[in-house]
């Protein structure tokens, strides 16, 4: 313990650690506030910062490890009698203190300006259990590697930026699944992969204290050790690659929170925070014009809600915690429900650009009349060849002159369909 | 008996890149290049999930980091204490040093990038070398030659999660994905090569007499 508060004073972190805070922060709330007043996506921007801290520490933990090697202690330190994992555990924890306290500082912060707005529930711990596990995997590697290799310059700078390229390169949601980006309320950290992550951590901990060079009366001993930790090492590595996904679906709620009246939109409980925008939609959606379009009779609801779980074809996503995504997916189920009866297939070639357009067109006015607005400037896209702008400027017209843009539209439908 | 006078003109470059580690300077240089030219292109993705961002970008545009930290770090010596005291020889010596390193890092990405990548890519991230062995140098003087590293390595950061505008687009300071003629990348090139310059002959005697005659006054 004297030890531990030895090593926390004299860890080279010391002075780094309000950055490292800074650096947490600016990763939580640089790109974006959607996050905000929902749960699941708090917990995957607290956790986000891990990425970039979990290299910092592997560089910091290099650097602090080689000291023995350095500055000629390594005899010394061979005749102490303390156990050499206790000391080499004292130099690793207060490296990952100071990390790990940055980390929890900020995912404090996040659920602090969460907590406000957000539906039931609090801050996930499978994802902040993850970004953790990343860092202390980290830095027991760069311990160990500061170890192995005690040159001051070298070690340290391929720990750090390699283990950026490293964690950029293989260690995605898709790859190894060291860490999660989304957040959906439908989906959540799979326990057997996160259990396996934390045993990674757990097994790349025990070889950083724990490993000694071969060498001096043990020396058939530690040689096996090293053995043991190679084979274990490589067991983990593919039951990393067994357990991705990372993600799983959850089960849907008995409850889904739903809109009052028809058409009813339904979301997870977790997305408390769009049910009054979606009560707006709804009500929109009330007002559009009877002799044009026919609303859904199902209730609208949001992905995972359904029977097909995350990949229910008609669910909604809410995209970046803006309902722009969704209003599309409910112009595309009223085009669907509105799409003219009783007449035969029509051939292919009814299909012209002519129709294309005019159904592009008749569905952006739909999604904005069902928005509330224009497309906002943070998303992108729509159909080919419909002038957002313009579909915009009808918006802003009187019904009488809207259910005029919208009845030739619909007429060209009608045609194509009826002949 | 030969005397220091009589050594031929080779023995004090010699034994200058014996105690600062050149050969094995030189093998990591080449380590990298290699690594460049062989695993350049491999895609490294960061953890955005907005729609309109590009889903990666090749591994070439971080390597120049490993250039600037073996220039800045090179300067490091295993006779640190003893240089501390050393003559204006010494001096001279470490400025041939650097501008013997600045040549090779800038053919050696240059060189690599032309032949793997174009001429675009080349310039670009020739620019990239220079700004981050310019804070590379900085760096060096602040925590010390062989921490030189911390100030690169701390820019990938805001480089590849905050770089970006809402709509995608490179900010104005984003000096590995500007274009070759970007004005600002240039002057950010200017300022930092300028700014590790003056690290570099920031020598702790001339910062003390500096120091002096800022009191004197």
């Amino acid at each position: 313990m004297i030890g531990y508060r030895t090593e926390l004073r004299r860890s080279p972190l010391r002075w780094w650690f309000p950055l490292l805070v800074l650096l947490d922060l600016a990763a939580i709330f640089g790109r974006g506030r959607w996050w905000i007043g929902e749960w699941p996506m708090t917990s995957v921007q607290a956790q986000i910062p891990a990425f970039y801290l979990a290299p910092l520490l592997a560089a910091a933990a290099a650097w602090a490890a080689g000291r023995t090697g350095r500055n000629g202690l390594r005899d010394q330190l061979a005749a102490a009698a303390r156990p050499r994992p206790q000391v080499e555990f004292a130099q690793l924890a207060a490296a990952l203190t100071y990390g790990l306290l940055a980390y929890a500082l900020g995912a404090a912060v996040a659920a602090g300006v969460s907590l406000p707005t957000a539906g039931p529930g609090f801050l996930w711990p499978g994802y902040l259990l993850l970004g953790a596990a990343l860092m202390v995997s980290f830095a027991a590697a760069g311990h160990l590697a500061g170890r192995t290799f005690p040159g001051g310059f070298a070690t340290p700078v391929a720990c750090g930026l390699g283990g950026f390229i490293v964690i950029a390169w293989a260690a995605g949601p898709q790859q190894l699944g060291l860490f999660a980006i989304n957040g959906a309320p439908f989906r959540t950290v799979s326990w057997p992969a996160l259990a396996v992550r934390l045993a990674l951590a757990g097994l790349l901990l025990a070889g950083a204290v724990g490993l000694r060079r071969p060498g001096g009366r043990s020396a058939g001993r530690r040689a096996l050790a090293a053995v043991a930790f190679g084979a274990a090492l490589v067991v983990v590595t593919v039951a990393l690659t067994v357990t991705v996904p990372l993600q799983v679906d959850r089960a849907a709620p008995a409850q889904p929170l739903c809109t009052t009246g028809a058409p009813t939109i339904c979301l997870w409980p977790e997305d408390r925070n769009q049910l009054l925008r979606a009560q707006a939609m709804a009500d929109r959606m009330r007002q559009l014009p009877t002799a044009l379009v026919t609303l859904p009779a199902r209730p609208i609801a949001e992905l995972g809600l359904g029977r097909g779980g995350s990949r229910d074809p008609e669910g909604f996503y809410v995209l970046e915690g803006d309902m722009w995504d969704p209003a599309q997916t409910m112009a595309g189920d009223i085009m669907e429900a509105s799409r003219p009866q009783g007449c035969p297939d029509p051939a292919v070639s009814a299909f012209t650009p002519e129709f294309y357009r005019a159904s592009g067109e008749l569905m952006m006015w739909l999604t904005m009349r069902i928005y509330g607005g224009p497309m906002p400037a943070t998303m992108h896209g729509g159909p080919p060849s419909v002038d957002l702008g313009a579909v915009a400027d009808v918006v802003r017209g009187t019904d009488a002159e809207q259910l005029a843009w919208a009845g030739q539209r619909s007429e060209v439908i009608h045609r194509a369909y009826c002949g | 008996m030969r005397t220091a006078v009589d050594a031929p003109w080779w023995t004090g470059p010699l034994r200058h890149a014996r105690a600062h580690d050149l050969a094995p300077v030189a093998l990591l240089l080449a380590v990298v290049a290699g690594c460049e030219a062989a695993f350049g292109s491999l895609t490294l993705s960061f953890p955005l999930q907005h729609a309109a961002h590009s889903a990666g970008f090749p591994m070439r545009r971080e390597l120049p980091i490993a250039y600037a930290a073996l220039t800045a770090g090179s300067l490091h010596s295993r006779m640190a204490d003893l240089e501390t005291a050393a003559a204006a020889v010494l001096a001279r010596y470490e400025g041939l040093q650097l501008a013997a390193m600045y040549a090779a890092t800038v053919l050696l990405v240059g060189g690599v990038e032309l032949s793997v990548s174009g001429p675009g890519t080349a310039v670009v991230l020739v620019r990239a070398l220079l700004v981050w062995t310019g804070l590379a140098l900085v760096s060096g003087r602040v925590f010390g030659p062989r921490l030189a590293w911390i100030l690169p390595v701390a820019t990938v950061f805001p480089l590849t999660y905050l770089g970006e505008d809402g709509q995608g687009r490179a900010l104005w300071w984003d000096w590995t994905v500007r274009p070759p003629s970007d004005a600002a990348g240039w002057t950010l090139a200017a300022v930092t090569t300028a700014a590790g310059l003056t690290a570099f002959r920031l020598t702790p005697w001339r910062l003390r007499t500096l120091r002096g005659r800022l009191a004197a006054r």
